[in-house]
């Protein structure tokens, strides 16, 4: 069991040191880019020249070098001054009257251009990020739209299911009113019958009754009545 | 003192004599700027607008059947006017005002264009050499000076880029040649007459190379 | 060929983007904190061959570039400083002919 367990390990181990290599390395490493160039004095002469000397002699240091060299030169005749020299004056006053009105004009401008240029790859990424996103809010949107709908369909059902039930007690009323008339009906048919046959007993029995009455009976019943009027009459 | 008025334009150097101030027509491939990033620098930002600057100029210009031939016309432009503009600079050798190097651009340009025509537009080609709208007497003289413009084409392309080159470098030397030998009175007031000349010397650079490469456009665009 | 091609030591895994500037071969002392004893041992150490001389040289050439024409808002500074290499190394080509213009007999 804990052989498997290592050996898992030792698979996964060399997939994990090439990804974190390749992740560190990659970002690591890539060039920056500056966003000024390095300093310069004077316009041309690099500043690193001026600080290798700084702390040998100090600040005169890279000045006295200077100036012992072009003597050095000029008076060994090293460096002649002959008339490409003097092109030279004429060629560096102009440069330097050109650069100093001209320069901070062009780079504004050159500026201006490169910031239009940035601008319109930086604003073509933001732009379709931002209708990306857009598109995920609508999606969201529809989404939500959709479950709406789910809602709807629930409604409709209980409103069938109630309308089922609404039809089936209606249904049942019905059913319950025709089994009563039918029920009364005979009830009714029975109470007739009942009463017919009744009033008919009754009429044969009186009949029956007043024809057996002789009319000696009539007589005696007569007689018998006067009887107890009289025992009667002297109560009262 | 001078030796010779002319040693500016010696292309020998002092390495056992080989003439390795030609080397300074390498400056344009050292100018051009590099793209390493994706935004363009102040520095490549100014070499685009002056390429696109001078493309836009020749792109109206150029037949509609060589689309692609204002690549070449700006790249000479570029390349002239570099030469040019570094000759200015004291100890740098201008190579353009050679006719070695001047003839050099302008014949193989010609001799193609005039290849190319003659072989494909036979007919168009001969109906350049009349001019519209010239009587009918004047048009064999007509023919013979169209057709030696024409083939002097070349030369006059060459001639005229060494000549002006030639002419201005020769001016400043000649004027700074004083210097060594005169009181700093008078250099301050050659340094003057310099300042002029050199502001009509960058003038003259641009300007010449500008002509070389539209007249090498007109003379594209009238092949069909 | 052999131009423009990748240096041999060079693995984007790695190393991530090529840069031009970079040596990429075994990591060695630089050149300016080298010892002036160990300067033979160094130099020993080193590819001397053609390619590797070509190499050094555009190594060089785009470390220039890196610091002085690539940055964003880059001055004339390259410019001028390519203008002023130009004209010392066609001064030293030239050098015997102007010689020969020297204003002064002794120096």
């Amino acid at each position: 069991m804990l052989s498997r367990l290592a050996l898992r390990n030792a698979q996964l181990m060399p997939i994990m040191a090439r990804g974190a290599q390749s992740m560190s390395s990659a970002a690591g490493d890539r060039p920056v880019r500056m966003e000024k160039p390095s300093p310069v004095r004077h316009g041309i002469i690099p500043e690193e020249w001026f600080t290798i000397f700084y702390p040998k002699t100090g600040v005169t240091g890279p000045y006295m070098f200077g100036i012992g060299l072009s003597t050095y030169l000029l008076s060994k005749e090293i460096y002649v001054l002959e008339h490409e020299y003097y092109t030279g004056v004429s060629i560096f006053i102009m440069a330097l009257v050109v650069i100093k009105k001209l320069g901070p004009t062009v780079a504004a401008a050159l500026d201006k251009q490169i910031d239009k240029y940035e601008g319109d790859w930086e604003s073509s990424r933001t732009e379709n990020m931002k209708s990306l996103e857009e598109c995920i809010e609508n999606e969201k949107k529809e989404q939500w739209r959709a479950d709406g709908q789910k809602l709807l369909i629930q409604a409709k059902k209980e409103n069938i299911v109630m309308q089922l039930e609404a039809t089936y007690r209606e249904r049942l009323a019905t059913v319950y009113n025709e089994v009563k008339k039918r029920l009364d009906y005979q009830v009714n048919i029975q109470a007739v019958e009942r009463r017919l046959a009744q009033k008919q007993m009754v009429q044969w029995i009186i009949s029956n009754v007043l024809k057996s009455i002789t009319p000696e009976q009539e007589k005696a019943n007569l007689q018998q009545c006067i009887a107890d009027l009289q025992s009667l009459a002297p109560r009262a | 003192m001078m030796t010779n008025l002319f040693s500016i334009f010696d292309p020998a150097t002092t390495i056992f004599t080989l003439p390795l101030n030609w080397m300074s027509s390498f400056m344009s491939l050292i100018i051009l700027p590099y793209t390493f990033w994706l935004i363009p620098s102040r520095t490549n930002m100014m070499w685009i607008q002056l390429t696109n600057f001078i493309n836009k100029e020749l792109k109206i210009l150029i037949n509609k059947n060589a689309k692609g031939s204002n690549i070449i016309f700006t790249t000479i432009f570029m390349f002239i006017m570099i030469n040019n503009f570094m000759g200015l600079f004291p100890y740098i050798f201008t190579s353009s005002s050679h006719m070695s190097m001047t003839l050099s651009l302008s014949l193989p340009l010609w001799m193609s264009l005039m290849i190319f025509g003659w072989m494909k537009f036979y007919n168009n080609m001969f109906a350049h050499m009349v001019p519209m709208g010239t009587p009918s007497i004047l048009m064999p003289f007509m023919v013979m000076i169209e057709s030696i413009s024409n083939l002097i084409r070349p030369g006059t392309l060459a001639i005229r880029l060494a000549a002006n080159m030639i002419a201005g470098h020769l001016l400043i030397t000649l004027i700074s040649s004083t210097g060594p030998s005169s009181s700093t009175i008078l250099i301050s007031f050659m340094v003057l007459a310099q300042i002029l000349l050199l502001s009509l010397e960058s003038a003259v650079a641009i300007i010449q190379a500008y002509v070389f490469s539209i007249l090498s456009t007109l003379y594209s665009s009238e092949i069909k | 060929m052999g131009f423009g091609e990748y240096p041999a030591e060079y693995n984007p895994s790695v190393h991530g983007t090529y840069d031009p500037a970079r040596y990429y071969g075994k990591p060695d002392t630089p050149f300016s904190q080298v010892k002036l004893g160990d300067l033979g041992a160094w130099f020993s150490r080193r590819k001397k061959s053609p390619q590797a001389t070509a190499a050094l040289i555009s190594r060089a050439f785009w470390r220039w570039q890196h610091k002085y024409i690539q940055p964003k808002r880059s001055g004339i500074a390259g410019f001028f400083h390519i203008t002023f290499a130009a004209m010392a190394f066609f001064y030293t080509i030239n050098y015997k002919k102007i010689k020969a213009h020297r204003n002064y007999k002794y120096h």
